[in-house]
């Protein structure tokens, strides 16, 4: 039958396509685009000051001309022009020194209300193809009065996800800081596993490692879970190691010492588990996904509540193969639990408000997309306290970049964002201690180097 | 491009870094399409990346779930351009170096798949519908919205391309 055969191929088509298509990075792409837009202004503003500078020599040249025709020898007098200077609203401090190439925030944290730290990386020179990357971290012990920055050896990458356990002892990856993340050193971790998230509860430092051989859909892993004091510089594997050579850690939140959660991806599609006997025992907890289109995403913890997206449109590889999860787009699932995962309740939001978690309790949460949001109700409404529009000017020809945020309570919340023009870029670390009603600035200079 | 088995975190979602999740998701969704309209990663990557920056420009990657019909299109026209492009430097190259750059086209096209193969043999035009209708989903009106061609232009490419991949992916079928 030709009309089964053409759609049986055309099926087959798109599985093949969109297979084939997993293989770019949005990450690199965003950067790229970034690197553009900053090539794009850059050659728009020589162009304006080409045409300016023309403007202005052909203007002296008939002015002169003029003169000379009206047979007087010296330039008629003028008023000086009268320069109208803005009002300003500004409440930014004037950075010191900027930053030359492209500066990203990398991770940001504030353990306390006034030890802060924000991992930066810096391309310089950066072209398209090649770029010659930085790694930087700034660190404040007076609640932002003062920045320390200093280059680190910290490998800063798109996956770090820092974690303190108090204002001296933080965990990004596989390495540590015990002076508040001016310096860090890789722990030692069983094997050299390469350690991908980690997350601090109650002096405790939880992490999961990615090791896995060979290509989907015959990779082999040999993924782990490990835990640590958050004060020492050694990663112990659990008791009880739940992923077989087919199943791969997510991401690991913390609740306490022996309390913990991790997404896992296999080829029975992504499961939750917990232990709550710090690692000797695990037990599946039901997913709040539907199954088929839906991918979880965002899992995080507060209090005796656990929070989760469920997404489309999600591309998740596994050791045995790439799935995309749904089309992107339609209705994003929001789940809470108040009792371990035993039972979810779901509210059905829009994929614009899907982005990173961090509840402080079942129904107070903060929610980062491209802006800060904020609900005091589980979910079923959000306020906007925070977008980019929310920064002072900070000048024309000047961009913010917000990249991600922390929080350190249920009131209390910090974004930094790279302000960037051709003369560089420096950090403002906007912050809040009243639930976002009001926000306060303070300026990282950045070395211009 | 990265090995998906070894990268720190290959085995999570995509959209769970801090990027905003639709933006991510489109990146990717756009990533995809050059992917399969160029051929290759570090082409995809640079093509998708100029159809954002031209596209918005200094409003940032904010608003790039509100533009798709707009960026598409850019893509398609940024794509075919360097195709024409490449086409008439590789002609110049074959007419100047035969034997080199003839061993040197083999050996790219050698480590394509099949499918990158068969896209890659159709013209710009059909590339670009059967890539919109069964990698991005869309319905032929859309297509001919985002390509501004008549809905029976983008019926009738649709029906030589998939006969052309039906046939280049049979035959290579048949080799393997």
């Amino acid at each position: 039958m030709p009309e089964r055969e053409t759609s049986s191929f055309e099926g087959d088509l798109t599985i093949r396509m969109r297979r084939e298509a997993a293989g770019v990075s949005p990450e690199r792409i965003a950067t790229l685009a970034r690197l553009a837009i900053d090539r794009r202004r850059r050659i728009r503003a020589l162009r304006t000051s080409a045409v300016a500078a023309c403007l202005v020599l052909v203007t002296g040249g008939l002015l002169a001309t003029a003169a000379v025709r009206a047979g007087s020898p010296r330039r008629p007098h003028r008023p000086a022009a009268t320069t109208t200077v803005p009002t300003t609203t500004t409440q930014l401090r004037a950075p010191v020194s900027r930053m030359p190439g492209l500066v990203q925030i990398m991770g940001v944290a504030f353990p306390t209300s006034n030890h802060g730290v924000v991992l930066l990386q810096q391309c310089w020179p950066c072209q398209a193809k090649t770029g010659s990357y930085t790694n930087w971290v700034a660190v404040t012990s007076d609640g932002g009065a003062s920045w320390q920055v200093k280059q680190t050896n910290l490998p800063i990458s798109g996956s770090n996800q820092v974690s303190f356990a108090n204002s001296s002892d933080g965990w990004a990856a596989g390495w540590y800081t015990h002076d508040g993340g001016l310096t860090w050193h890789q722990a030692q971790v069983p094997g050299g596993a390469l350690i991908g998230s980690v997350s601090t509860a109650d002096g405790t430092v939880w992490a999961e490692s990615d090791s896995c051989r060979g290509q989907p859909p015959a990779a082999s892993c040999n993924s782990l879970i490990f835990t640590g004091s958050a004060s020492g510089s050694s990663l112990t594997p659990v008791a009880d190691q739940p992923f077989g050579s087919t199943y791969a850690p997510g991401t690991i939140v913390a609740e306490s010492g022996s309390t913990a959660y991790v997404d896992a991806y296999g080829p029975k599609g992504t499961e939750l588990l917990v232990t709550v006997d710090g690692g000797r025992s695990w037990r599946t907890v039901t997913s709040p996904c539907p199954a088929g289109d839906y991918a979880p995403r965002s899992l995080a913890v507060a209090p005796n509540a656990l929070w989760q997206f469920c997404q489309r449109g999600i591309t998740i590889t596994t050791p045995t193969g790439t799935a995309v999860k749904g089309v992107p787009g339609g209705k994003a699932i929001l789940a809470r639990s108040g009792n371990g995962g035993r039972q979810w309740t779901s509210a059905a939001i829009g994929t614009a408000l899907v982005g990173n978690l961090e509840p402080w309790s079942f129904t107070t949460s903060w929610l980062w997309t491209d802006r800060l949001e904020r609900t005091t109700d589980g979910g079923s409404s959000w306020t906007t306290v925070w977008s980019a529009s929310s920064v002072p000017s900070p000048g024309k020809g000047q961009t913010v970049t917000p990249e991600d945020f922390s929080s350190e309570s249920a009131s209390a919340a910090e974004i930094p964002v790279v302000i960037s023009s051709k003369k560089g870029s420096y950090v403002v670390v906007e912050r809040t201690a009243d639930a976002g009603a009001s926000w306060q600035p303070t300026t990282i200079s950045l070395p211009d180097t | 491009m990265t090995d998906p088995t070894t990268a720190p975190d290959a085995r999570r979602p995509v959209t769970d870094g801090s990027r905003p999740a639709d933006v991510t998701a489109e990146l990717q969704r756009l990533g995809g399409l050059a992917l399969l309209l160029c051929g290759n990663v570090a082409d995809a990557e640079d093509a998708a990346a100029e159809a954002v920056a031209r596209v918005l420009g200094g409003k940032g990657l904010d608003g790039i779930d509100q533009v798709g019909p707009y960026l598409r299109r850019t893509l398609v026209n940024l794509v075919a351009r360097r195709a024409r492009r490449r086409g008439y430097e590789r002609r110049t190259l074959v007419r100047t170096r035969p034997v080199d750059s003839r061993r040197l086209l083999e050996d790219e096209v050698s480590d394509r798949s099949d499918l990158r193969r068969a896209l890659d043999s159709l013209p710009i035009g059909q590339r670009a519908v059967v890539v919109l209708r069964y990698f991005d989903d869309l319905s032929e009106r859309e297509i001919a919205e985002v390509l501004r061609v008549p809905v029976g232009t983008v019926k009738s490419r649709n029906a030589r391309a998939l006969d052309a991949m039906r046939r280049s992916l049979t035959r290579g079928d048949e080799n393997a």
